[in-house]
């Protein structure tokens, strides 16, 4: 298996390059709004099945 | 959900299918907040991907389209604060209004001020766009900080625009990504002086992008511009488009109804200047941006004429017409601008209407179809220059863009099908081709015809690189032929995309290790069943048999034989046992699942399908061990886990549980106790009421087949014919729809048994 991922055969060159200032930053936000779409779907989603154990238990 | 896992996976669709599952347990409005993350998601990518002035209008419309309840309009303050710093920061990438300050002095009072309140320059007000210049004290938002100074290259439009009196100067930055900067570092530092050119193949990573790319390099190499023209016309589209969202935003957003609709009086019917009165900040932003439309449109018009003409003077000139066609021909051109400009100065776009505009494109199509001549300013009339200079010095408001720069080699070729015309061989010693290849058979296909030698990757694709590996590994084992001896993988650091990359890497190893436990749990393959079969025989010379192939047969006959239930092949068990060199006859078992020998029966109850513990709960397990205690003289209850469950019974049954009601999560503790002590309490009482009975433990089929093997040490094969009478009896009875269509299937299978026993 190891054959397989060998690159021996050829040359292979990562061009890195490195994001501007500004985009680093727009990054962040985008990265922060993102997060914040989340811990607020998690906070609901956890609600929902509170509420429904909720409702189960009183259905019992 | 967390945001690194979920949101830096591998691929939209992944994470499409991960979430779709679960949004339509949820209200619309987090549908609306879902959408919300697909959305900034996607920007995650534009920002890599897209020059500045597409992010922000990607971004603009997605602000304009979303709904009262998306994050945009329903967010605590500190996220409308970053909403707005992100519209901000996206905008200064393009431009920025700053107000220019005539004398040291006036600075000093304005930095004063600034201090004084440090906060509010980044305090929003009610409008998204709002906050492009202070309100207090009218600088600009942004601090110039001389990294971000530098960044500033181009600064179009020197002169300051007066607005109520005050002087601002307008950075205008129209820059291209940088991204297809790094695209052509590499393909300058592959440029060599050779006769021969070398195939070199870029390969995008969507369809959209292979023009933009084409465009790039023609842009560079061919054009010798800097993109100039398209970013002209991309901003202007853009600031035609905010002036327009900045009024409804502020019909929307601001709650002050009385202030907005003044904006839109002032904006409709503009009143005479009142240098006193202090207008909003907004009302100045509109006005700074409509200086800037203003700006561009004119110089954009001009240009537009100015390419007209040039097509026009050139295909007649070529097709070898007169003076005077030539003069009749400009002077129609002039009347038809005239008319246009009057009816609407902004629509430069629409050059013509009607038949004449038939002309025109078949004007255009007859020029690209000619031999473009090799310096262009050639055809440039001098009195047409002339004339643009003039128009140049009347406009005392702005400065234009030097028209000698605007040659029409900006434009964009198109073919009939609206492709980019693009030359192969534009760059020195190589042949250069675009295209993108999202699926393997094309890209195989590609590498097979062109042959191409270097390859360059726009976007990190993992899976066409391990094609390409695969290929040259084939190739030196005596496959076809690989041409390719270099590969360029284009990667921005620390975004998305190298997340991406990372993150498939990650996966691909652990599809390894995962592939490699999976052989690791295989029998062994290399052992040939024979040789399997010899480890558990008797020595060689113990047969009396002779002849060829009858060592074979009677090992055959020698190798310890279970009965196996026929209802329990749906199990790993009886292949396991087949491979560890057991004769597996499958057999319908009145008693036990597996036989071992006439005393020697086997129940197996696996905790994983829940088996266990639906045969204790139905009383069933009770009356099996009851059968089997009265026929045989060692019964055996197997209990078998597997890999994915913990070797311990406790777990399994809550496991149970949990599939059958979420609710149990919540359960308290004592009454999970309750569950567990009641099969641990049914489990023993059994054992209590059958003496003779064994209770096994295995925890996976390797481990039952060996403890088997133990149990058959010794013990003599089962009979088998003591066994068949039941599946006989079922036969001729006809117990069973299903076991009889059962056994007429297998049918040629017991005749061969019956022929082996005798």
């Amino acid at each position: 298996m190891k054959d397989v991922t060998d690159n021996s055969d050829f040359e292979t060159y990562e061009s890195l390059i490195s994001l501007p200032g500004p985009l680093k930053k727009i990054q962040k936000i985008l990265m922060g709004l993102i997060r914040i779409c989340i811990e607020e779907i998690n906070a609901k989603y956890k609600e929902r099945v509170i509420s429904e154990q909720i409702f189960l238990i009183v259905l019992e | 959900m967390i945001t690194e896992n979920d949101i830096f996976n591998t691929s939209l669709k992944l994470i499409n299918k991960k979430i779709r599952g679960i949004m339509t347990r949820f209200n619309l409005r987090y549908n609306r907040l879902f959408k919300d993350i697909f959305e900034f998601r996607s920007l995650l990518y534009d920002l890599v991907y897209c020059d500045s002035i597409e992010f922000y209008t990607k971004l603009m419309i997605f602000k304009r389209e979303a709904s009262i309840d998306s994050i945009w309009y329903i967010a605590d303050q500190k996220t409308m604060d970053t909403l707005e710093e992100l519209l901000k920061l996206s905008r200064n990438r393009i431009f920025r209004i700053k107000k220019e300050y005539l004398t040291e002095e006036d600075r000093e009072e304005a930095m004063d001020v600034e201090n004084r309140h440090p906060n509010r320059s980044l305090r929003s007000s009610d409008s998204s766009t709002s906050n492009f210049i202070d309100e207090r004290s009218g600088m600009s938002i942004i601090s110039e900080k001389a990294e971000e100074k530098s960044e500033f290259k181009s600064n179009w439009i020197k002169n300051p625009i007066k607005i109520d009196g005050e002087n601002y100067t307008m950075d205008v930055r129209l820059d291209i990504n940088f991204k297809y900067k790094g695209l052509i570092e590499i393909l300058k530092s592959l440029s060599k002086k050779t006769e021969s050119r070398i195939p070199v193949w870029i390969v995008a990573p969507e369809a959209r992008m292979v023009s933009k790319i084409k465009k790039v390099i023609n842009n560079y190499f061919s054009k010798k511009d800097d993109n100039i023209i398209q970013q002209l016309f991309k901003l202007k589209t853009l600031l035609e488009l905010t002036r327009v969202g900045a009024v409804n935003n502020l019909s929307q957003v601001s709650t002050d109804t009385t202030q907005t609709n003044q904006i839109f009086q002032e904006k409709n019917n503009p009143k005479p200047k009142n240098g006193d009165s202090k207008r909003s900040s907004t009302e100045k932003q509109i006005k700074a941006e409509d200086f800037l439309l203003d700006a561009l449109t004119r110089d954009l018009i001009k240009f537009k004429k100015n390419y007209e003409k040039l097509m026009m003077i050139h295909v007649l000139g070529y097709e070898g017409a007169n003076e005077q066609s030539l003069a009749e021909a400009l002077e129609s051109l002039e009347e038809r601008h005239r008319i246009q400009e009057e009816e609407d100065p902004l629509l430069f776009t629409h050059l013509s209407n009607g038949k004449s505009e038939e002309d025109s494109s078949s004007f255009k199509r007859r020029f690209d179809q000619l031999e473009k001549p090799s310096d262009p300013s050639l055809l440039i009339f001098p009195e047409q220059k002339k004339v643009l200079n003039k128009e140049d010095e009347k406009n005392d408001k702005y400065e234009v863009i030097d028209p000698e720069k605007l040659d029409f080699k900006t434009f964009d070729v198109l073919g009939d099908e609206g492709e980019v015309i693009f030359d192969a061989h534009q760059v020195e010693g190589l042949d250069i081709d675009v295209n993108c290849a999202n699926v393997a058979y094309t890209r195989l296909d590609y590498i097979a015809q062109h042959k191409p030698q270097i390859v360059i990757l726009f976007e990190p694709q993992i899976s066409l690189l391990r094609e390409i590996m695969l290929m040259k590994r084939c190739a030196k084992y005596g496959g076809k032929p690989c041409s390719i001896t270099q590969v360029h993988i284009l990667m921005v650091q620390n975004s998305i995309e190298s997340a991406i990359y990372l993150d498939t890497i990650q996966r691909e190893n652990n599809a390894f290790v995962s592939i490699l436990k999976e052989r690791s749990a295989l029998p062994q393959l290399d052992d040939d069943p024979e040789s399997r079969i010899k480890k558990i025989l008797p020595k060689k010379g113990e047969s009396t048999r002779s002849g060829k192939g009858a060592g074979f047969l009677a090992s055959l006959s020698t190798r310890p034989i279970i009965l196996v239930d026929k209802r329990e092949f749906n199990s790993p068990l009886p292949s396991r046992l087949y491979h560890d060199g057991f004769i597996v006859i499958p057999i319908l078992l009145e008693k036990g699942d597996y036989i071992l020998s006439n005393n020697l029966v086997v129940e197996r109850k696996s905790v994983e399908t829940g088996d266990l513990l639906n045969s204790i709960r139905s009383g069933r397990l009770e009356n099996q061990l009851t059968n089997m205690c009265k026929s045989f003289a060692r019964p055996v209850l197997l209990i078998e886990f597997s890999e994915a469950i913990d070797f311990s019974l406790e777990p399994a049954e809550i496991t149970k549980f949990q599939q059958n009601a979420a609710w149990m999560n919540d359960m308290s503790i004592d009454k999970k106790d309750t569950y567990r002590s009641n099969v641990k309490f049914h489990l023993s009482l059994l054992c209590m009421k059958f003496p003779k009975l064994t209770v096994i433990w295995s925890k996976s089929p390797e481990f039952t087949s060996q403890i088997f093997r133990r149990l058959k040490e010794g013990a003599p094969d089962p009979d088998i014919k003591n066994f068949l009478k039941f599946q006989e009896d079922a036969e001729t009875k006809g117990e069973g729809d299903a076991i009889v269509v059962e056994n007429k299937e297998n049918e040629d299978d017991l005749q061969d048994l019956k022929k082996f026993l005798s």
